[in-house]
């Protein structure tokens, strides 16, 4: 590979801050919401061309690395510019373009108060550029410093444009729960590379790292250790119960794009930092953390079923049924097998889908109703029956039912639990109850779902609503909304479509523990 | 003795410049006397460019040992002069026309002439005399503003301290004079007293009497209560230089007399320097967290940094063999590393704070709300520097911490696991009003309603922090040649 090919990831990266850069510092005469629109459009829209240019140039049955770059960056300590795809990071990489995209049509129809439309795409395409260079990095310092790009702009982005009230404190308390997080992932990175032997010298690099891990370098105390502060900081990312609390307030007072791009894109940095980081890493720390960490999943799961259903605000039914979710592809990868890390990936990529769909409708809801109170809703079918079409569409795909994309990730994930790998066959029984508890789970989500549905779409609109004149989904949210509308059904038909890609890359990662 | 003038040149240079802006500013009158400025940049880039050579040089020495110049030196002389150019940069629109416009450059660079002879000394009299040089002229220029009452406070709470300190760091060489009998680094460490079993009581004594001087001079808790008051009521772009070149060379003294003077007594002096380090980088933090104007913000924030560029030293100090050179590159290198973005975000947040003083002289930090609105760039680069500060990428701090963190872990003793986790854990705290200015600047309404127009900055201010902007984004993102540059400062024992 040579010219473009080498560096098309990197250009996909860096193009999302290119337009950042522009947009604030360009003077302001010239700067109308126009200009604005049409940077943060291209700059999304160039990126994601790419990461599909790549995609269809990737090579699907090889698990390794591809379209790799390791170029000198500061070899002082070490660290190198070291970015790559593998089928695990490929289908997340071209989700977080193609959800930024969608976030910036959106915006065009819904701009979120107080307007200010320069910073707020300079921040989204800042906060793109952070997510889209945690998948591609091969790197530890250079994950690090992208994880941590993410942090500022997503913490003005809800302080700022954030639902008045309680924006700020929850804007500080995303940014302080992933601040901590981060620094004890920080004092993992840095003991593995001071750990590191590589023909004399330390080592960032997550590849190398990987290497000494399978060879068994480091010592089963150290490895437990390291895993603890890693999964610190990876768990609250996730967010696995019960570092979740961060979760429900930044979803519920985010802006509409907010939650879509913290629930699509965000999560999946932690959960994707278990499997490229912490699995290949530490095998035998991650074996002896998996029954810990699928016992959390499947609270998770279970808790923040039981939460939906108590929940009277339709934005923070939804946040919680992101912890749910994302339980599930924690169950999938403490399978530390095939099936559920597969499931785990699928899982992932479906989730922000669908998950994020359903803050697009509860956003575009609450932008007619002006208010989330499930209480106050009602009869939707009557008044905007696209609206309402769609929300019981996603509902039903979020809630797993076969044929939509949301049945595949978390099958897989129940079904690798139910036979987990062979490492790990001293804890099969357990397995075999988290499999019950996270099925149990399943139906107490088609529960909330079902419920949320009837009570926002069937019956007759309340009487306040009376003599008010709703309107039904717009041009622009049909353009923002028909991508993942036809990827959920794609996806659910032929599920394929993503298993073919991570397939080779997950078996690499499992090959490990025999799964 | 032979002298050799070609390692003291800096010095001469900037003594020669600083004789020269005497003598000019005596002769020109009005706007012209903006020379003197000038003058004083030139003196100091001439005087980079005349050390620039000697980072390729082998360390020599020359006034009987007196003065050393090895790449420790070296780098550090070029932080400071650079340093010293910028501060005379940014000084120039807020002093132009002021009566003691020539006397401040003057005594600036007396000041920074201290600075350059303080990395170069091996002897306590010479570090004394360093020491001195860069304070004495400070407290004057503290009191330059004669009529306004808090520039008033500032001299003369700055002198008092200035002066006490000076006094017990004088009490502390006659302490050590009186047990080893020497008052060279390397003379005191060989001495008998200094590698007995049992050192005398008095050595411990001298040692906590010099890291208390030193400690008035970084700002160090609880030596640091003149700081937020002199850099308040002080010309602002002294603030400036007081928060790092002083700072820094407070620094180098220090580590220079306990590296090289006591690496026998690092069992004492790692955890006491570890225990203020602690208490200097918390208490500037929960401080900062509660003040309203900026300047005195930025006063706490550079006390919590003292706290950070503590560390390395107290870990070098927790080492089994501190004297052996090689092992102690990575903590002195990161100390250099640190110094050296430091500065470069604490001199950026001073030259826009020096851009907004001009239509607001009172620099409270709701005077910025808005700015965001009313001046885009220069609320970009603050924005900047405070995210660099907080140590968050991609700007510049990061690396500065990040390389501080590894070599304070890498040191492998328990003082510099838990200095480590205390810088995080304060890294953390101090985000809190870094982001909060950030917020004001972006979302804050104006003070009064008609207030909206844009807020002009003069031309140099704008052109000095664009380069600072440049600068701290330059080091996020390729921290490198930062990186190399502070790895050739070898500290050399012997010459």
């Amino acid at each position: 590979m040579g010219g473009f090919a080498t560096w098309s990831v990197s250009t996909a990266v860096f193009l999302p801050l290119v337009g950042a850069i522009l947009i604030a510092a360009l003077p302001k005469q010239i700067m109308r919401d126009g200009l604005v629109y049409f940077i943060a459009m291209s700059a999304s829209a160039i990126s994601l061309l790419i990461s599909i240019w790549i995609a269809i140039n990737f090579n699907f049955h090889s698990g390794g690395m591809q379209f790799t770059v390791n170029a000198s960056w500061i070899p002082t300590i070490g660290a190198r510019f070291h970015v790559g795809l593998d089928g695990i990071s490929l289908p997340l990489f071209v989700l977080t373009f193609l959800i930024t995209m969608l976030c910036t049509i959106y915006s065009m129809q819904w701009m979120p108060e107080p307007r200010n439309t320069r910073p707020f795409f300079a921040l989204i395409l800042l906060l793109t550029t952070g997510m889209a260079g945690t998948f591609v990095s091969l790197d530890l310092v250079l994950f690090f410093v992208f994880w941590e790009l993410v942090l500022v702009p997503m913490y003005f982005l809800i302080a700022v444009w954030g639902s008045p009230g309680r924006r700020e404190y929850a804007a500080i308390k995303f940014f302080l729960y992933t601040l901590f997080g981060s620094i004890f992932m920080l004092v993992g990175f840095i003991a593995l590379y001071l750990h590191s032997n590589v023909a004399g010298h330390h080592t960032f690099d997550i590849i190398e790292l990987s290497k000494l891990g399978r060879a068994g370098a480091f010592s089963p105390l150290f490895a437990n250790l390291v895993f603890a502060g890693l999964f610190l900081g990876f768990a609250i990312k996730v967010p696995m119960w019960p570092l979740h609390t961060w979760l429900p307030d930044a979803h519920t007072e985010a802006p509409t794009v907010g939650s879509v791009i913290l629930a699509a894109v965000l999560l999946k940095m932690g959960t994707y930092a278990f499997i490229r980081i912490s699995l290949p890493i530490l095998p035998n720390a991650a074996r002896d953390w998996a029954p810990a960490i699928g016992v959390l999943a499947v609270i998770a799961i279970i808790y923040a079923s039981l939460a939906c259903l108590a929940q009277t605000d339709m934005k923070r039914l939804i946040a919680f049924s992101s912890v749910g979710h994302m339980g599930f592809v924690m169950l999938g990868i403490s399978t530390l097998n095939r099936r559920g890390i597969n499931g785990a990936v699928v899982a992932m990529v479906v989730h922000g889908l669908i998950t994020g769909m359903l803050f697009f409708i509860v956003g575009s809801t609450y932008d007619r109703y002006h208010t989330r109170e499930i209480s106050r809703l009602g009869g939707m079918s009557l008044v905007m029956p696209w609206l309402a079409g769609l929300l019981a569409y996603c509902s039903i795909a979020s809630l797993g039912l076969p044929g939509l994309a949301g049945f595949w990730g978390e099958f897989l994930a129940l079904l690798g639990s139910w036979n987990p790998a062979r490492v790990l066959s001293g804890h099969v029984t357990l397995y075999h109850f988290l499999t019950a508890f996270g099925v149990v789970g399943t139906l107490l989500t088609a529960g909330y779902f079902l419920w949320l549905l009837q009570r926002v779409n069937l019956g007759r609109p309340k009487e306040e609503w009376e003599g008010h004149a709703f309107k039904d989904v717009l041009p622009l949210e049909r353009i923002a909304w028909a991508p993942l509308l036809i990827l959920i059904l794609v996806v659910g038909i032929y599920p394929r479509l993503i298993l073919d890609v991570t397939g080779p890359a997950v078996n690499a990662v499992a090959h490990v523990f025999g799964g | 003795m032979r002298i050799d003038y070609a390692a003291l040149a800096p010095e001469l240079v900037i003594t020669g410049a600083a004789c020269l802006v005497l003598l000019v500013d005596l002769a020109v009158r009005g706007r012209t006397r903006v020379i003197s400025g000038y003058i004083a940049l030139v003196g100091s880039l001439l005087a980079i460019v005349l050390l620039i050579p000697k980072m390729f040089d082998a360390p020599t020495s020359t006034l009987n040992g007196l003065f050393v110049l090895d790449h420790f030196a070296v780098v550090m002389k070029i932080i400071f002069l650079a340093v010293a150019a910028y501060v005379i940069w940014i000084a120039i629109p807020p002093m132009r026309g002021h009566r003691y416009e020539g006397e401040f450059v003057f005594l600036l660079l007396c000041s920074v002439l201290g600075t350059l002879l303080m990395p170069s000394s091996r002897d306590l009299l010479m570090l004394f005399v360093s020491l001195e040089l860069v304070s004495a002229p400070a407290f004057v220029i503290a009191g330059l503003r004669k009529v306004n009452p808090l520039s008033n406070e500032a001299a003369l709470k700055f002198f008092i301290f200035g002066v006490l300190s000076a006094g017990i760091f004088v009490y502390g060489i006659s302490l050590i004079y009186g047990a080893t009998g020497t008052t060279s680094l390397a003379a005191i460490a060989a001495s008998p007293a200094a590698r007995a079993a049992h050192p005398p009581a008095i050595l411990f004594t001298g040692i906590v009497f010099i890291v208390a001087a030193f400690g008035f001079k970084v700002s160090a808790v609880p030596f640091h209560f003149w700081a937020p008051d002199t850099y308040e009521g002080a010309p602002t772009p002294l603030a400036a230089f007081l928060s790092v070149a002083s700072k820094a060379a407070g620094f180098v003294g220090l580590l220079l007399i306990l590296y090289i003077g006591f690496p026998a007594l690092a069992k004492f002096w790692g955890p006491f320097l570890g225990v203020i380090a602690i208490l200097t980088m918390t208490v500037g933090n929960v401080v900062a967290l509660r003040q309203r104007q900026f300047v005195r913000l930025l006063a706490y924030s550079s006390i919590a940094h003292a706290g950070y560029m503590l560390i390395p030293i107290a870990v070098i100090g927790s080492k089994a063999g501190v004297g052996s050179g090689s092992s102690n590159a990575t903590l002195i290198r990161s100390l250099v590393i640190y110094l050296a973005i430091y500065s470069i975000m604490q001199l950026g947040a001073f030259a826009v704070a020096i851009g907004v003083s001009k239509q607001y002289p009172t620099l409270l930090v709701r005077d910025l709300s808005g700015l965001g609105r009313r001046a885009p760039l220069p609320a970009l680069a603050l924005a900047a520097f405070l995210i660099a500060l907080g140590g968050i990428p991609p700007f510049g701090g990061w690396f500065a911490k990040f390389a501080l963190f590894t070599a304070a872990i890498d040191a492998g003793t328990s003082l510099g696991l838990v200095l480590a986790i205390a810088m995080v854990v304060n890294s953390v705290i101090s985000l809190f009003y870094y982001l909060g200015v950030v917020r004001v600047m972006y979302l804050g309404e104006t003070p009064e309603a008609q207030d909206e127009g844009a807020v002009s900055f003069p031309r140099t201010i704008a052109a000095a922090t664009a380069l600072a902007f440049i600068g701290v984004v330059f080091v996020g993102i390729y921290p490198e040649p930062f990186a190399r540059f502070a790895d050739a400062a070898r500290l050399v024992l012997h010459v």
